[in-house]
């Protein structure tokens, strides 16, 4: 058994590692897969926030995932072909800046997390699942009719965005991009977690009349939390389509909220780095098993029952000590 | 002798549940340094009356006076900013955290949210003697280690006063601290009261009559929404009417 702390670490290790050896042996694909992990990772992470800690199911979380890829990819599609958006303000020509799409992916991100949040925290249980459900098919709806951004055929953006000089379009570079990404969201994460604020959003959790008698309210704790999740989902959406140089209306869809609960649960919720094995324990099986068998996704759900029945930890709480 | 000043003043509080009263023409005084007990049978009202004292319900009608100002229109979180803090009728803790974690909560819950985010959940010196402190005075200072949940009931029912106390309350309400204690842990916590009533006003209600009938200053008797007798220990002990109505026979 070990500490959370050794095991983070291993955690993180062991994807650098799988990279490397991708990188060594030559098999770029591995390299791919591990991205793939750490940016799914980054988004399950950030949606343990609010439904490992603040015990909030949001089935939802693909409307962050979208938007932040939407925004990233339509900034970056702008900035190839030289077509400019007239915002009422001034004339916007796109970007070709990894940094500045993030920001942008963030911040839309943020924003319908701030609306969607402000409506949705006033329920709870089942009725907060519907809604942040509804919310979201909205978006995947808007994303299937917008056919200037390709509709239900999705958008392609060619190339990788810049950062500073690196050759992004490098694999190994690309990953190594996401790691530090996922480390950054790692510590906000950790941070968050054990503030004053994490606490107390735990005690949301548990108990939220008890935190009303202790003067603190708990609406403005959750809605906090939610976008502070949602801009961290927002990021690892733009991270994806620089991976896949691609979006489609499916990172809006259910079924991505789906997956991502998926992660948390697989993983082990409220634990920082659960839903990140999640994601390793996922996409390996996907994969892995994906070769053995087509329907690879029944024997996923085999093994999600197996696990909330005898494991309701995730897998993380199998080498975790309490 | 200190002043005696007005803590919490009701006047005129009316409410209804449809057609069900459960507060009628209720007016009550909290002085300073007193312990104001408020009895009566089930269903007479009493947790409604906390509720809307503490503001978690609105009354219909009438005047709910804090510390001179008249808090109506206040949310239940304004008022435990201006003191008024409540204990629940069933132990309400945080079961995951530790005794410490629970107290600590209570401590630093006056920050704004920003300050909560950029702050990490740690005491400093000043803030851990003051939560030993309070362990000390509620002998749970052994406990400060433990996990809240595994407590046994009588120190999860100390643990929910010392999260109150630890807010640096104005005027504590408290809804039956006393629910199934043993006897042992009765006559401590009756200790405890009169100690801490002595340092702040203190609305309880309470089942446990001779819990009440030991720490009371003042009785309050609710029945059917309507308090019908009022007074010290020793007029509600002689009230006929109490007699008939909650007590049913000689005391």
């Amino acid at each position: 058994m070990l500490t959370e702390k050794k095991f983070n670490l291993i955690i993180v290790l062991g994807i650098f590692a799988f990279s490397l050896i991708g990188y060594v042996i030559n098999e770029p694909y591995f390299i791919t897969l591990a991205t793939k992990i750490v940016i799914l990772g980054i988004a399950g992470c950030a949606l343990n926030l609010i439904l490992g800690f603040g015990g909030m199911v949001s089935f939802g979380h693909a409307m962050f995932f979208g938007v932040g890829s939407y925004v990233a990819a339509i900034s970056a599609f702008h900035s190839m072909n030289g077509e400019t958006i007239n915002l009422i303000f001034f004339d916007f020509n796109g970007s070709s800046q990894m940094l500045f799409n993030w920001f942008l992916a963030v911040i839309f991100s943020m924003f319908f997390a701030l609306v969607v949040g402000s409506i949705s925290i006033r329920t709870s249980g089942v009725y907060f699942i519907m809604i942040t459900l509804a919310f979201a098919q909205m978006t995947y709806y808007f994303s299937v009719g917008w056919t200037k951004y390709g509709g239900e055929d999705g958008l392609s953006t060619y190339v990788r965005n810049d950062l500073f000089s690196i050759n992004t379009m490098l694999p190994l570079n690309f990953f190594i991009i996401c790691f530090a990404c996922l480390c950054v969201v790692g510590f906000i994460l950790n941070w968050v977690i054990n503030s004053n604020f994490g606490n107390f959003l735990k005690g949301c959790k548990e108990n939220e009349e008890k935190m009303i008698s202790l003067g603190l309210n708990p609406y403005t704790l959750k809605l906090t939390a939610f976008v502070i999740s949602g801009a961290i989902t927002g990021l690892a959406g733009a991270l994806y389509v620089d991976l896949n140089r691609f979006v489609s209306p499916t990172s809006l869809s259910w079924q991505t909220s789906g997956e991502l609960i998926v992660l948390v649960i697989l993983g082990g919720s409220a634990r920082l780095f659960g839903p990140l094995l999640g994601a390793i324990v996922f996409i390996l099986l996907e994969q892995f098993l994906g070769e053995v068998t087509e329907n690879w996704q029944f024997w996923l759900g085999v093994i999600l029952v197996l696990i909330v029945l005898y494991f309701p930890k995730g897998v993380s709480g199998l080498f975790i000590k309490d | 002798m200190a002043e005696k000043k007005e803590i919490l003043k009701l006047s005129g509080i009316n409410k209804c549940f449809g057609n069900v009263v459960v507060a009628k023409d209720i007016s009550l005084t909290v002085i300073s340094n007193q312990l104001h007990a408020l009895i009566g049978p089930n269903g007479a009202g009493k947790t409604t009356l906390i509720k809307m004292i503490s503001g978690e319900l609105k009354p219909d009608q009438g005047v709910v006076m804090l510390l001179n100002r008249r808090v109506n229109h206040l949310s239940e979180i304004a008022r435990v900013h201006r003191g008024c803090i409540r204990s629940f009728q069933v132990s309400s803790i945080i079961g995951s955290m530790t005794v410490f974690e629970n107290i600590l909560l209570a401590v630093k819950q006056k920050r704004s949210i920003l300050k909560m985010l950029f702050r990490k959940f740690q005491s400093n010196s000043s803030e851990s003697s003051f939560v030993y402190q309070i362990l000390n005075q509620l002998s749970l200072e052994t406990l400060g280690t433990k996990v809240a949940s595994t407590l046994s009931h009588g120190d999860k029912r100390k643990l929910e006063l010392a999260m109150a106390l630890a807010m640096d309350p104005k005027i504590l309400l408290l809804d039956e601290p006393f629910a199934g204690l043993d006897q042992a842990e009765s006559s401590k916590l009756i200790e405890l009261l009169k100690s801490i009533k002595k340092i702040m006003p203190i609305f309880l209600i309470e089942h446990d009559m001779q819990a009440v009938f030991a720490l009371a200053d003042k009785i309050s008797v609710l029945n059917e929404g309507e308090i019908i007798e009022s007074g010290s220990v020793e007029k509600i002990r002689r009230s006929k009417l109490v007699q008939n109505a909650y007590l049913g026979g000689d005391l």
